[in-house]
């Protein structure tokens, strides 16, 4: 069995970065780069289904520059056997990837690869889409199920029974036929540290680079109805009511306030 | 194809970079209250010790043949420094203890049994170790050492005294040192010691706890041996030879103290750093003023040239290579300057600087150890006035 894992690059701004009317990206002195907490997991689901599973191979793939290559080291140090990462000038020049490209790129790289399973993060902590794994199974008619918190892989049937995480603490339980495409949530698994093992085998995997032609893709790829027009940081407000007396008086205090702002009628 | 080899140019190839990472990872599990506790109360360091261990630290200098990773002492400083800088108060200590005076000890000297049997459950961190060199009437003084092991034809009987000595009320296994040759009998005064593999249980070992005041995950003893019996089959390496074969431990043992006085003087100037930027007494932050911020950079800078010469001293040892000089140079920059920075943290944060919460007072006591053990500034200086300088032995 084949395992692809997504994994993506992602860089979280320091306390106190600094961004300038106009501009459209946080300067590169304020940015520090680590891998997306959610492919952590995914990672971490993958390599755990190659240790109770022979002869399962487990590759990452990330679109991203050279820079990146340290990140996804770290994920081979954790078990995955190796990785792909996609780069090209045409996605140099780019400012903003969009959803749809990063899924026509991955979509390439399938073709290419022809796994049976694909674990993704549910989002990235930069951008936030959290669009890319779904709009990926489109594109390449897999299977699939988001936001996936338990994982139960049925290999020789095919399938993977899976839970879902739904708003309100729903929890649904689906069967998905393979080949899918899953979107991994945190705390689906526990993930591990790289060890010196890993990090001393990581050494001698292989980080193979594609450029764009590579995957029999044109530099259009990267063509998006989507511009980023601006970035600012949102003014944070807050304010307190404090409300005294004893809890009956409390709770009238609060009733009458919400009652204020529309949140209750009466 | 991307290169994939170790970076064998200047600076941190690869690999080390992603140990500390682990490192760092592993040190945002434990936050300063889990410190307090270990430092100050005596809590066993347990849920870090097993992460350390399932990351394959507690193995990194130990051959991989006996379940370690093999990467040396260049790996474990490196370990030993990113623990320390990301606030494991204490994480010096603990890898002095046990991985180097157990583990490197036995891989570089014990006999095969010895390392079939206690290696590997030391790199799992299922075992614990102490060593006891300090006495009393020797000090710095290691010639000195009158703890005897007499030699009975099957074995051998201890009787003296050690002070000092960390980590024993927990420890499963002690490295001793001890006199097979009476002082009188010996041809050259650093011959006739030996090492020996001692359990600190038995009936012929007493040991009392000390108090140091300064804060640390290990608890200090002073031991009494007493017609303590040891079988022929304690001994480590060759009767005799104790004191040469200490440098493959006192060494390495410099080396992790120096990147422990690295990594704590760094968390302390990180602090410092902070709240420097955060604390305003005059309309504007401390950190606008250059009172504040030059002595943060030279100290900063002071601990990245410390750690360079720890890097040096590592790669000697990694590489037999005569490490003597750089372990004893780098091992006295280090706990200078780590107690340099730690000083002007405290300095940074005025009165809060004393109050246990801010952390940085812990870090300074800590950092105070260190210019006296693992051996003192004094001894570090002897060595190299004596050694590089070839000047004459002024004691
Ligand atoms: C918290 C703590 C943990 C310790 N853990 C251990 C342990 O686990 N195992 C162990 O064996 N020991 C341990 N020690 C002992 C430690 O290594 C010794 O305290 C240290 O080596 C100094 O020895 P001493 O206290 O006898 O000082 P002394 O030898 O009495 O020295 C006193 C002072 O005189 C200076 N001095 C001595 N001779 C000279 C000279 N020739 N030239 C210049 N100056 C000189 C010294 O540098 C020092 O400043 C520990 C000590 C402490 C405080």
């Amino acid at each position: 069995m084949k395992i692809l894992v997504t994994v993506k690059e992602v860089a979280e701004a320091a306390d106190d970065f600094e961004l300038p009317d106009g501009a459209l990206d946080i300067d590169e002195r304020y940015l520090e780069y680590d891998l997306n907490e959610w492919d952590e997991y995914g990672v971490e689901e993958g390599v755990q289904i190659a240790e109770e599973n022979e002869d399962t191979e487990v590759v990452s793939v990330t679109i991203g520059p050279e820079r990146s290559e340290e990140t996804i080291r770290m994920a081979l140090a954790k078990g995955v056997d190796r990785a792909i990462r996609i780069w090209d000038d045409a996605l140099e020049d780019v400012a903003f990837l969009d959803v749809e490209a990063r899924a026509r790129i991955l979509a390439a790289v399938v073709a290419e690869e022809d796994p049976d399973l694909v674990l993704t993060g549910v989002q990235a902590n930069d951008d936030g889409f959290g669009a890319t794994g779904i709009a990926l199974a489109d594109r390449i008619d897999f299977e699939w199920a988001a936001v996936v918190n338990h994982l139960d892989l049925d290999v020789e049937g095919g399938l993977a029974h899976v839970h879902r995480e739904l708003e309100g603490g729903v929890e649904e339980l689906t069967d998905v036929e393979l080949p899918a495409v899953l979107s991994i949530q945190t705390g689906i698994n526990e993930p591990r540290y790289a060890s010196l093992r890993g990090i001393r085998q990581a050494q001698s995997k292989e980080i193979v680079p594609y450029e764009l032609a590579d995957l029999d893709l044109d530099a259009d790829v990267t063509d998006s109805p989507l511009s980023l027009t601006s970035m600012y940081e949102p003014e944070t407000e807050s304010s307190a009511t404090v409300f005294e007396g004893s809890p009956e008086e409390e709770a009238d205090q609060l009733g009458e306030l919400l009652g204020e702002m529309g949140v209750v009628e009466g | 194809m991307a290169t994939t080899e170790q970076s064998s140019g200047f600076g941190e190839g690869p690999a080390e970079e992603m140990i500390r990472r682990t490192a760092r990872e592993i040190a945002a599990e434990y936050d300063d209250e889990y410190w307090r506790e270990v430092n100050h109360e005596g809590t066993e360091p347990d849920a870090f010790w097993q992460d350390c261990a399932d990351a394959g630290f507690l193995g990194a200098a130990v051959p991989e043949e006996y379940g370690g990773e093999g990467m040396g002492i260049g790996a474990m400083t490196t370990i030993v420094e990113t623990l320390e800088e990301h606030g494991c108060m204490g994480a010096g200590m603990l890898f002095v203890v046990t991985p180097v005076f157990g583990s490197i000890t036995l891989a570089r000297n014990g006999t095969d049994a010895q390392r079939e049997q206690y290696l590997e459950p030391l790199v799992k961190g299922d075992m614990k170790f102490c060593m006891a060199l300090t006495e009393p009437g020797a000090g710095q003084n290691t010639r000195n050492l009158a703890t005897d092991a007499e030699p009975t034809g099957d074995g051998y009987v201890v009787n003296g005294a050690k002070q000092w000595i960390s980590g024993v009320g927990r420890a499963d296994k002690m490295l001793l040192i001890a006199r097979t040759t009476p002082l009188e009998a010996v041809e050259r005064p650093t011959g006739g010691i030996s090492l020996f593999l001692a359990d600190p249980a038995d009936d012929g070992v007493e040991c009392r706890p000390l108090d140091t005041g300064v804060p640390a995950p290990e608890t200090q003893y002073e031991i009494s041996f007493d017609d303590y019996e040891l079988d022929a089959s304690a001994l480590i390496g060759e009767e005799g030879q104790g004191l040469y074969q200490m440098f493959d431990t006192i060494n390495p043992e410099r080396l992790v103290g120096a990147a422990s006085a690295v990594g704590a003087g760094k968390c302390a100037l990180r602090r410092a750093a902070d709240y420097a930027r955060e604390r305003e007494v005059f309309d504007a932050p401390i950190a606008t003023h250059q009172a504040i911020q030059h002595p943060l950079a030279d100290h900063y800078s002071k601990l990245e040239a410390a750690e360079m010469l720890v890097k040096k001293g590592a790669w000697a040892v990694d590489n037999d290579g005569d490490a003597g000089a750089a372990a004893n140079m780098a091992k006295l920059r280090a706990s200078e300057a780590g107690y340099d920075a730690c000083d002007f943290a405290v300095q940074v944060h005025g009165g809060n600087g004393l109050a246990t919460d801010y952390f940085v007072v812990d870090l300074w006591k800590g950092a105070r150890l260190g210019r006296i053990a693992p051996g003192s500034s004094e001894m570090m200086r002897n060595y190299i006035a004596e050694r590089v300088l070839d000047l004459p032995r002024s004691y």
